[in-house]
Parts: C-alpha cells; sequence; structure tokens
C-alpha cells in the first residue's frame, strides 16, 4: 500500500518533467536530455556559489581546531535554503490536496497519506539541500582528506539534514491548518503568516556574513554556546569529522524528534483535512452589480484565483513585495547603496543597475507560468464561452502586468527620484523594466502553454515544482546576466544610459516576437488542449 | 439552428466522431444517446467550440464554428456533465463573470438571476464559495449560468445528473420553456425515459457513428426507446 502512495507521489513530481504538454504522451528523450542538462545547470550553478562559500570558511575553522564548528555553519546554510524549498508550500502539499476526500475513502490509515505528503517535501528540502551539502563534503574531501568514516557521515548527513527542515516545515504547515480550521479569511492568514516567516527569514539571511564573522571573531564562545544550547548541531559537525558515536546521536535526536512531529501530525491529519470552519458563509442580498466588460471580467476572475491561493501568491507574485521592500531599503540605507553605485563605477552607472536590480525582482513573479495549468478542469468552462483565445491569454498577461509593473513602476520611479538619476536615464530604465516585465509574462504564458498539467491533484505542484515556472525564473534571470555580462564587454566604448536604451529597444523586439508567438501559435496551443 | 455535417474527430487511430450528421431545428428538442465512450461528450464538445474537428463543419444559427467561433458562442450555452466551476468565486460572482463575457445588461440579469436562482431553491446559496457546494448546487448554478444570456441553443451533456426529482423537474420546464420561444436543445442523456418524453428528436450513437436518426416517432415507432436502443446496441455489436 505504501509502495503504490509513494509511487503515486513521486510519479505527481515527476510527472511535469516526463509528460509531454497536454498529449499526455511521455516526453521525447531529447527533451528529457534537454530538462536533466538544464537541472545539472541551475543546481550546478548554485553548488559552485556555496563550494566557494565553503571553501572560504573551511580553513579559519580548521586552523583554529574547530572543523565541526565548519559544519555546523554550513549545515545552518543548507537549513536555511531546505526551507526555501519546502516550508511556503508544506500547509497546501500536507493538508490541501485534491485526492485527500479519494485517499481517505480508501483503506489507508491516514498517517501513510501523511507520510507519503512529508515524502514529497523531504524531495524538495533534500534538493535544495545537497547543493549546500555536497560543495562542504567536497571541500572537506579536498582540504582535509577522506576516509571511509567521513565518506559514510557525509552519506547520512544529506539524507538526514532534510529532515530537520521538514520538521520546521511541518510545525509551520501544522500550525497553519490549525489556524485555518478555526478561524474565517484562512487565505489572508495563511499569507500573513507565511510572509511574517519570509522576513524573519530574510532578516536572519541578510544578517548571515555578520553572524558568520562575530562566530570566526568569537570561535571558542560561539562554539561552547552551541555545544550546550544546540547540541544536535554539535553532534553533527563532530559526526561529521569522523565521529561516528557523535553521528549516531545527531541520528537519533532527529529522528526522535520527527517521529514525535509525525505523531502529532498523523493524529490530527485526518480532523485538520476535513475540518472547514474557516468558510465565510453569507447569506445573499442582491446587491447592484456593475457590469464590466468581457476582457475586465476576464482580468477579474485570474485575479480572484490569485487572491484565493496563498500558494499561487507566495511562490508566484512575492517579486512584488521585494520590489517594494528593495525601494523602501534603497531609500533608509541611501549611503551604503550610494556606496555601492560608488564602487561598480561611479553614478553613470546608477541607471544600469537600477535597471538590472528591479528585473532581477521582477523574474520572481512567475504569475504567467503556471496559470493554464492552474485552470485544471475549468478550462473547458473558460473555453465554452464567447471570447477568442488571445482574451483569454492576454488576460493572464494582464494579471501578471498589473501585479509585476505596478510595483516595479513605483518602486524603480521612487529610487531614481531618491538618488537624483537625470531625467532621460531615469525613463529609460523605467522603459527597459517595464518592457523586461512584458517579456517575461509574455515568456511564462508560452511555457505554460507548452507545458501544461491540467488533473493535478495539488496546486503545489504546477505553482512551486512545475518546468514552466523554473524555466520562467531561469530563463529571464540568465538574460539579465548576458545582458549585464555583454556590457562588460562594451562598456569602453559606449555610456550605461546608451546601453539601457539598447537593451530596451532589443527587449521591446522580443516582446513583440513573443506576443505574435502567442497571439498565432499559443491560441493555436491553447484550443489543442 | 444547428447543423452538424459530416464531423469526423479522430484520437489517435480512434474515431470519436465518425462522419456525423444532425440537424436541429428552432423549437426542437433532440435526446443524443448512446453507450458509455460512443462519443456523445466529443461531439457535444466539438459543437461548442471546445474541441477541434478534422473534418466536417458544424453551423450555429448558420454560423459555421470553424470560421466564427466566438460568434457562435455567442448563440449557445453549455451545460457540462461535470460541472466543474471555478470554486474561488461565490456562486454569484459567477454568474455576473458568465453575464459580463456575455454581455448581459445590468437590469436583465438581475432578473434572471433572481427568476432562476429562485426556480432552482439557490438563491440562499448564492453568496457561499462554490468550492462549498455539493455536485446538485453546482449543476444548477451552471444550469443558470446558461440560461444567463438567453441562449437560442442550448447545449446538455447529462444535465439530470446531480439534481434532485424537484430540480429535475423544473429544468424540464425551462428546456421546453425555450423551444417554445424558438430556441432549440441538444442533450445527451442515459435516462431513456426522460428522453422519450421530452425530445422530439434523437439521434443514437455507437462507436462515433450515428446508427439511428428522426423523430421520436420515427425512431422508436410502437415500441419503447428502451428497446429501440438495447435492439440497435445488439445488431451493431
Amino acid at each position: 500500500m505504501l509502495k503504490a502512495l509513494l509511487k503515486k507521489q513521486i510519479n505527481e513530481l515527476l510527472a511535469q518533467m516526463l509528460r509531454k504538454g497536454a498529449s499526455n504522451k511521455n516526453a521525447s528523450n531529447k527533451s528529457m536530455l534537454l530538462y536533466g542538462l538544464l537541472f545539472i545547470y541551475l543546481f550546478g550553478v548554485m553548488g559552485v556559489m556555496f563550494y566557494n562559500v565553503a571553501f572560504s570558511v573551511y580553513h579559519p575553522f580548521a586552523a583554529k581546531g574547530f572543523l565541526w564548528l565548519y559544519f555546523a555553519v554550513m549545515a545552518i546554510f543548507a537549513t536555511a535554503i531546505g526551507i526555501v524549498g519546502s516550508v511556503f508550500t508544506a500547509y497546501s502539499a500536507l493538508y490541501q490536496a485534491k485526492d485527500n476526500e479519494l485517499l481517505l475513502s480508501m483503506p489507508i490509515p491516514p498517517s501513510k497519506i501523511l507520510f507519503v505528503r512529508m515524502v514529497g517535501i523531504y524531495i524538495m528540502a533534500f534538493a535544495f539541500e545537497a547543493v549546500v551539502t555536497i560543495p562542504a563534503f567536497i571541500v572537506h574531501f579536498i582540504c582535509g582528506g577522506a576516509n571511509i568514516a567521513s565518506c559514510v557521515a557525509a552519506a547520512v548527513i544529506l539524507f538526514v539534514l532534510p529532515l530537520f527542515a521538514l520538521l520546521l516545515s511541518g510545525i509551520l504547515g501544522y500550525l497553519i491548518a490549525l489556524v485555518s480550521s478555526k478561524i474565517k479569511r484562512k487565505n489572508i492568514i495563511s499569507v500573513i503568516l507565511s510572509l511574517a516567516f519570509i522576513v524573519g527569514y530574510y532578516f536572519v539571511y541578510s544578517q548571515m556574513s555578520s553572524y558568520l564573522q562575530v562566530i570566526l571573531l568569537n570561535t571558542e564562545k560561539v562554539s561552547n554556546t552551541i555545544r550546550t544550547a544546540v547540541y544536535p548541531l554539535y553532534a553533527m559537525g563532530n559526526g561529521a569529522c569522523g565521529d561516528i558515536l557523535s553521528l549516531f546521536v545527531f541520528v537519533l535526536i532527529i529522528g526522535v524528534l520527527f517521529a514525535l512531529e509525525y505523531a502529532v501530525l498523523a493524529r490530527n491529519f485526518l480532523k485538520l483535512t476535513t475540518t472547514n470552519k474557516g468558510t465565510v458563509y453569507k447569506k445573499y442580498r442582491e446587491k447592484i452589480v456593475k457590469a464590466a466588460s468581457p476582457s475586465a471580467a476576464l482580468l477579474r476572475k485570474e485575479l480572484k484565483r490569485l487572491a484565493s491561493s496563498p500558494v499561487y501568491m507566495l511562490n508566484c507574485a512575492l517579486g512584488s513585495v521585494f520590489m517594494i521592500a528593495a525601494a523602501v531599503f534603497a531609500i533608509v540605507k541611501r549611503e551604503n547603496v550610494v556606496m555601492l553605485f560608488e564602487a561598480a563605477g561611479g553614478r553613470k552607472m546608477m541607471p544600469l543597475i537600477l535597471c538590472a536590480a528591479f528585473a532581477v525582482f521582477s523574474t520572481m513573479n512567475t504569475v504567467t507560468a503556471p496559470s493554464i495549468s492552474l485552470e485544471g478542469k475549468t478550462l473547458a468552462v473558460t473555453r465554452a464561452l464567447p471570447i477568442s483565445s488571445w482574451q483569454m491569454l492576454k488576460a493572464k498577461l494582464e494579471l501578471h502586468l498589473l501585479i509585476t509593473a505596478v510595483p516595479l513602476l513605483l518602486s524603480v520611479t521612487v529610487v531614481a527620484l531618491v538618488f537624483r538619476i537625470d531625467l532621460f536615464s531615469g525613463i529609460a530604465a523605467i522603459v527597459c523594466c517595464m518592457l523586461f516585465v512584458l517579456l517575461c509574462a509574455a515568456f511564462g504564458l508560452l511555457m505554460s502553454l507548452k507545458m501544461p498539467n491540467l488533473d493535478w491533484t495539488n496546486e503545489v505542484v504546477v505553482v512551486k515544482q512545475s518546468m514552466s515556472v523554473m524555466l520562467a525564473i531561469f530563463v529571464p534571470w540568465i538574460f539579465v546576466v548576458v545582458l549585464g555580462g555583454a556590457y562588460a564587454l562594451i562598456s569602453h566604448i559606449i555610456s550605461p544610459t546608451v546601453y539601457v536604451c539598447i537593451a530596451a529597444v532589443l527587449i521591446g523586439v522580443l516582446d513583440a516576437i513573443m506576443l505574435h508567438t502567442l497571439k498565432t501559435k499559443g491560441t493555436k496551443m491553447l484550443e489543442a488542449l | 439552428m444547428l447543423k452538424i455535417q459530416n464531423l469526423t474527430k479522430t484520437y489517435g487511430e480512434k474515431r470519436a466522431a465518425d462522419d456525423i450528421n444532425l440537424h436541429i431545428k428552432k423549437g426542437e428538442i433532440c435526446a443524443f444517446i448512446g453507450h458509455n465512450g460512443a462519443g456523445k461528450t466529443t461531439t457535444i464538445k466539438a459543437v461548442c467550440g471546445i474541441l477541434n474537428f478534422e473534418k466536417g463543419d458544424i453551423f450555429i444559427d448558420g454560423i459555421s464554428i470553424k470560421e466564427a467561433p466566438v460568434e457562435c458562442k455567442k448563440r449557445i450555452a453549455y451545460i457540462s456533465d461535470d460541472p466543474e466551476l471555478y470554486g474561488f468565486m461565490t456562486g454569484i460572482q459567477y454568474l455576473n463573470f458568465v453575464a459580463d463575457i456575455f454581455g448581459v445588461e445590468r437590469k436583465e440579469r438581475s432578473e434572471r438571476i433572481r427568476k432562476y436562482a429562485d426556480m432552482f431553491e439557490l438563491t440562499e446559496n448564492l453568496a457561499k464559495p462554490i468550492s462549498s457546494y455539493s455536485h446538485g448546487m453546482k449543476q444548477k448554478t451552471a444550469v443558470i449560468a446558461a440560461l444567463i444570456h438567453g441562449p437560442k441553443l442550448i447545449i446538455m451533456d447529462e444535465p439530470f445528473v446531480g439534481l434532485d426529482p424537484k430540480a429535475s423537474h423544473t429544468l424540464k420546464g425551462i428546456m421546453r420553456n425555450v423551444c417554445n420561444e424558438g430556441g432549440a436543445i441538444f442533450f445527451s442523456t442515459h435516462v431513456l425515459e426522460v428522453a422519450e418524453k421530452l425530445c422530439d428528436k434523437v439521434a443514437i450513437i455507437k462507436n462515433g457513428k450515428i446508427i439511428r436518426y428522426g423523430t421520436m416517432d420515427e425512431v422508436k415507432g410502437d415500441t419503447t426507446l428502451e428497446e429501440v436502443f438495447l435492439e440497435l446496441e445488439d445488431e451493431n455489436a
């Protein structure tokens, strides 16, 4: 039974990659190879980044004789990354799957359903943590040498450490489910709780380098504190160094904590998945309604879908929050930002840096990328309406622009004004950013049409784990890096403002191509679903 | 009102609709019957413009669905067998959304929502989210949404599934009224007694082919529709 459930869970995770669009056929070997290479590239880039971090901190700790602290620090990094991969979707993944009723109606103990859902979260946490854990051990093997004990420790920690991220995700998911089952307006509460967590998380993350400095300066004091206050971390560090007894203690502690959490969650799983006190039941009273045009009605529908799903909002529209936060940060920490500009080549670089920074923030919004998949079975309802396929696609593009372009416009304008960027450069930066947002929206929509999944059982699968979303984040991100790199090559012959104008023209041309593709091929793809 | 000409739709090697020809005039109710997987839903989805087909054409009020799908959709209403509506909307939000898409005036839509919601005893529940509706309530909402723009042709796939006896009775009355006012109805059903009592015409489909089509009297003669259907099924087995 458990085997069948696990197979279902893993198939659901892999469905996006192994399935070819709407045809439900397996993807060709070429596509699979391409996906494989993309994954290797993405994880490779992150792995190299953490390899450099690990390499820079290994020797200071090793020289002071606190190698275990090196592993403890890297484990904190890994857990922080693992949490990103799991915590924001835990509630939805654990308690809101569409197949809850189906599975609960079968002779399956709720604990087993919970277990396979946790396996899904564990796989995500494992994948994210591996990009930190593996480089950390590679650095250790290169600099300190490898033996059987350290190899065993590496393998054990690689698999056991993500359980801690799962532990935290499970607690947050459980708390949200508990609160949601008792209160009204559950979506808002869920978003607020998650946003509060994100704020706390990023605050700690932004202070990480100063924490690291403190640890390196006060190694002995910090190590004593960790040893007494966070013993499992100490045991893990010692275990990673090859002390098998410490490794056993670490595994035992994590195992016991996880078992305790699993027992609590399993006991309440049925209650939490079936209790629904949170819906607002209002008696209908007829009101005068404003008639809207079909386009406005479609946009309103898209907005309602976004607002109804905390998972969709938190995973695909978080960039807007970051843009506003970045603008506030730039104003509050004006002097630091000016110093950054100076270091990057002086005030003349401002339009280019402004463009690049906000373009990267805007890639965090992937509203269009899962939008076709999110239609699910309601796609037939929408398609039966007297609207053209292009109108339907346009509404999705408009939502992306509304969510992304409006805060972007505000943020870039405010920052440009505060830093007194000249009018022409400021306008060029704003136009360039706006065109880039349109490009991201159109690209995300095209990916959604190319890789739709209309029969998902949990929206987390399409919102967070789908290939279309992944491509919609990373391809535009790589595009920004390439554009930035290209400027480095020709910076001696062209001013940053002129380069921004050229980039805007290039992006504008790509926009036109992308929109034409959506209007012609995209609409045909939609009709073929 | 509805003319299906040589409609052919294939899935790989399987012909889900094989050279189908049907003609439904104004004021007629036509039942579409056949066993599971015979090709009913495929044909209905093609008529509604949500499924492309390789050969043939479909005309709604003389307009080709291939050439002007949006114009055709403005004249029809489709009620699916599995009313998967937008769960993130309330009933009233969904009805207003559909009314906006069809460009129904404020006054007209309010009157129709009031009238049909009362008929289906759904008024009290209109402010609730659709995600909390039962299957029957969703079906009622889908029916009201289908009627909100006063369609000339209503296409229904198993419309009585999930409806309580009173709602079924109400729907039958509405179907007859639509036809009396010059509309037409084309619907699939497995309830042959309902088809026999309600319909002017009947089409029987098997393995994608229409094996019998005509007025109810022409098709069933002196026997019952059930007997004719079972006989045809055996003959063509």
